[in-house]
């Protein structure tokens, strides 16, 4: 029965699936269900033998990276005794449709939201079913009294924190497990020759948006991008010798004066037009002695 | 002493009567396909005049051929630095406008053209755009010295002569001017092959034609602008390079080219030339002076043991040895010093070799009545007084040599005398004989040499050996494995543009 080995279904499987000739004994009934009715079925049947080391998987992949179960708040709120604060079916909804609740008007949402400075819980992906087993692990952890993740202490960077920051964020010092310096993305205050990488934002004003959570933003990245980036290559934090880079890194972007970097575009058209003029002029020089028309000239001649 | 087989080349211009019927004979076998429409494998030129493309002589602007430098044999047009400079583009190359612009004419307009008071006509459309056209160039445009002023006074082996021979050439009096047909002169040196980047052309072992692998051919175009006889052509609808490939099918069973077969003053001459492959390089490092002799020195004597040593070692055939031995081409260039390779200074060392023509024959007109002319010195003019200075000859047959020039004329005047002497006796045999001592021939070779120049059957003038080729090397092994090439054949029909 593949259909229950895969923990999450992609509709398109089913429907595939359906009309294939002798396949009556599994899902007996399904070409002549409706797609959405099909889809809920598969969704029940696939979550119901979800287990519990899954979610706490999920946990540690989807929502570690902001929220802790009694440790206390990181960038997002601490979750312990969430089933007592808020009915599970509102967290349900606020899990798998974090936009649809923020811009929707929901009154808890938006003072959440404001209590978090302004920081969006981000699209994860969640599905309903997935949603539910997260929700019964974070009751279990609360009723067992497990504490899952920890706050980052909090500490005021000196100079030297902030100075490998910086270096670990031009490349200027190698990451401990190799992973791309946070240049090749992003760009903060115009550092580096060519004002940093355009893929990823600005991080100029990250400290302001993440607060102190920044540091564990960087430890275990929700960014679904920064995810596979850094899936094998994490940033160390290492007590025992002293190493902990997403504070480094922290430490350096808060550094920055949080206005956004002056504007140096100007520059490139300037160097392009320049550019393009000196090529031309290189061109034609090299090629002065080309064949300009033989009969032509003859007959210029004339 | 690495000698190799060459099918080699003697056109005699003293019996070319330009007709083009070698051109019509090349375009209908060839090179009547689309993108191909402009080349002409094989031309006529008149000369003086500038020829097809236009003025394809001066190198000075078309970059062909071989230069000395630093005391080494160098392409004028790239090496390994000016190559980087051109990558991207290629900035020597002959334009349509340097060949001439197709064209065709609308002939349905003779059938469905309205009712009016004239004839209708079938207007000239080009071959490019299908637009209607004004022709003022074609492949032939300076033919038999028309359009003079442009063409023939913009000869560039008009450089060699003074102002004052350069207007006797060209006043109506003293106008002289003969026929140059020219194909591929399938190199011993071919600065096409040289220049390829893509390692496209190549120089067939057995026989030594030179072809362009259409599989191979990237069209980078530098066999266009490197070979000094503008004899490669660019296919615009296939973006390949094409070139005479002296109709090798017909070569290999034994038959001449189409051009060769289809002469009708039966100019033309083939056979096989041994050649020593290793003097190539010292050969082209000579100064102007020497080439004509440094060529000649390149073509080894078949009848010598140790070249037909060297030969065999090489894989060179019995029958192709026995071909050398008959080859009416050693004969004229060798034995007898008639013929001479065009532009010996371009240093590509052309397998094509033309006997010079001969100029007018000298008669006196008294009261309207053209006298015979009565004595050796009047048959001909002396070649001081020639109509076509050798100077001009010298330019395009010597490299600026007119030694050689006056060798060949000198012969072949002295034999056309003596042969006078003998058949309509106006001129005493005494002096015909004293001619022929002088002009460095004997009343023998003076014999055979007309024979062959005149009386000359089919199999006189081609001398064509049948090439092995279930023999040839491409059927043991894949020569281009250990060439560096680029390419891996065609997935489809080569086709350019929309």
């Amino acid at each position: 029965m593949p259909i229950i080995k895969f923990g999450f279904i992609d509709p398109k499987y089913i429907i595939a699936l359906a009309p294939l000739p002798g396949d009556n004994v599994f899902l007996p009934s399904l070409k002549r269900l409706p797609h959405g009715m099909a889809l809920s079925w598969a969704l029940a049947i696939s979550a119901a033998p979800a287990p519990a080391q899954e979610a706490e998987a999920q946990f540690k992949r989807s929502c570690m990276s902001c929220h802790t179960i009694g440790a206390g708040k990181k960038v997002g709120p601490d979750l312990k005794d969430l089933g007592k604060r808020r009915p599970h079916e509102w967290s349900a909804r606020f899990i798998t449709n974090p936009a649809g609740l923020l811009d929707g008007g929901d009154p808890i949402a938006a003072t959440l939201l404001r209590e978090y400075n302004g920081v969006r819980m981000p699209e994860l992906g969640i599905t309903p079913p997935q949603a539910e087993a997260l929700l019964k692990y974070i009751d279990e952890c609360t009723a067992k009294g497990v504490v899952v993740g920890k706050a980052r202490e909090i500490r005021i960077p000196n100079v030297q924190d902030i100075r490998i920051g910086r270096e670990l964020f031009t490349g200027e010092r190698r990451l401990k497990n190799g992973g791309p310096s946070c240049l090749s993305c992003h760009s903060a205050q115009g550092i580096g020759g060519f004002g940093g990488g355009r893929l990823g934002p600005d991080l100029t004003g990250a400290t302001a948006k993440f607060g102190p959570g920044l540091a564990g933003a960087l430890e275990t990245p929700a960014f679904p991008t920064m995810q596979g980036v850094f899936a094998k290559s994490p940033l160390v934090v290492d007590d025992k010798n002293g190493i902990d880079e997403p504070f480094w890194i922290a430490a350096y972007l808060q550094s920055l004066n949080a206005q956004p970097p002056a504007k140096r575009d100007a520059a490139y058209p300037v160097v392009g037009i320049l550019g393009l003029a000196a090529g031309m002029l290189l061109g034609g020089r090299m090629g002065r002695k080309r064949l300009r028309g033989v009969r032509k000239n003859l007959k210029a001649q004339r | 002493m690495d000698i190799r087989s060459q099918v080699a080349m003697v056109f005699h211009l003293d019996k070319c009567i330009g007709c083009h019927t070698c051109s019509i004979a090349c375009k209908n076998v060839w090179t009547d396909r689309k993108g191909a429409d402009y080349m002409w494998w094989n031309n006529v030129e008149t000369k003086p005049g500038t020829g097809y493309p236009t003025k394809w002589e001066d190198q000075a602007e078309y970059k062909g051929g071989w230069v000395v430098k630093d005391g080494q044999l160098q392409l004028r047009l790239t090496g390994k630095g000016k190559f980087l400079q051109k990558i991207f583009y290629q900035p020597d190359l002959p334009t349509m406008d340097e060949y001439y612009e197709p064209w065709t004419y609308r002939y349905e307009d003779l059938f469905t053209g309205p009712e009016l008071d004239d004839q209708p006509t079938a207007i000239p459309v080009s071959k490019v755009t299908g637009e209607y056209i004004d022709i003022e160039a074609g492949p032939n445009w300076d033919d038999d010295l028309s359009g003079t002023p442009l063409y023939a006074r913009n000869d560039p082996n008009l450089a060699a002569l003074s102002e004052e021979q350069r207007l006797q050439l060209l006043s109506i009096e003293t106008l002289v001017m003969f026929y140059l047909p020219r194909i591929c002169n399938h190199c011993a040196n071919p600065a096409c092959v040289a220049a390829c980047p893509s390692g496209a052309l190549y120089k067939r072992g057995e026989d030594g034609i030179v072809l362009v692998n259409q599989n191979v051919c990237r069209g980078w175009r530098y066999c266009v602008s490197a070979c000094p006889y503008k004899k490669v052509f660019y296919n615009w609808n296939t973006g390949k390079s094409e070139k005479c490939l002296l109709c090798y099918p017909r070569v290999e069973t034994g038959q001449a080219p189409a051009c060769f077969h289809s002469c009708v003053g039966r100019i033309r001459y083939m056979g096989v030339l041994l050649y020593d492959a290793d003097k190539i390089e010292a050969a082209g490092l000579r100064p102007d002076s020497e080439l004509v002799t440094a060529h000649r020195g390149l073509l080894a004597d078949p009848d010598d043991p140790a070249v037909i040593e060297s030969a065999r070692k090489n894989g060179v055939t019995e029958q192709v040895l026995k071909a050398a031995r008959n080859s009416p081409v050693y004969k004229f260039v060798k034995d007898w010093g008639l013929a001479l390779a065009p532009h010996p200074e371009f240093r590509t060392f052309p397998s094509l070799f033309y006997v010079p023509a001969l100029g007018p024959v000298t008669y006196a007109v008294e009261n309207g009545v053209a006298l015979n002319p009565s004595s050796v010195d009047e048959i001909f003019a002396p070649l001081e007084q020639a109509r076509l200075p050798m100077e001009y000859l010298a330019s395009l047959f010597g490299a600026g040599q007119e030694a050689p020039i006056r060798y060949a004329m000198k012969k072949m005047m002295a034999i056309r005398t003596f042969k006078r002497a003998q058949t309509v006796g106006d001129v005493e045999m005494k002096v015909a004989l004293e001619g022929l001592r002088e002009a460095d021939c004997t009343p023998e070779e003076a014999e055979s040499i007309y024979r062959l120049t005149s009386l000359c059957t089919f199999e006189e003038r081609f001398v064509i050996p049948a090439s092995h080729r279930e023999q040839a090397v491409e059927v043991l092994t894949n020569p281009l494995e250990q060439k560096g090439a680029a390419g891996f054949g065609f997935r489809e029909q080569p086709v350019r543009g929309l």
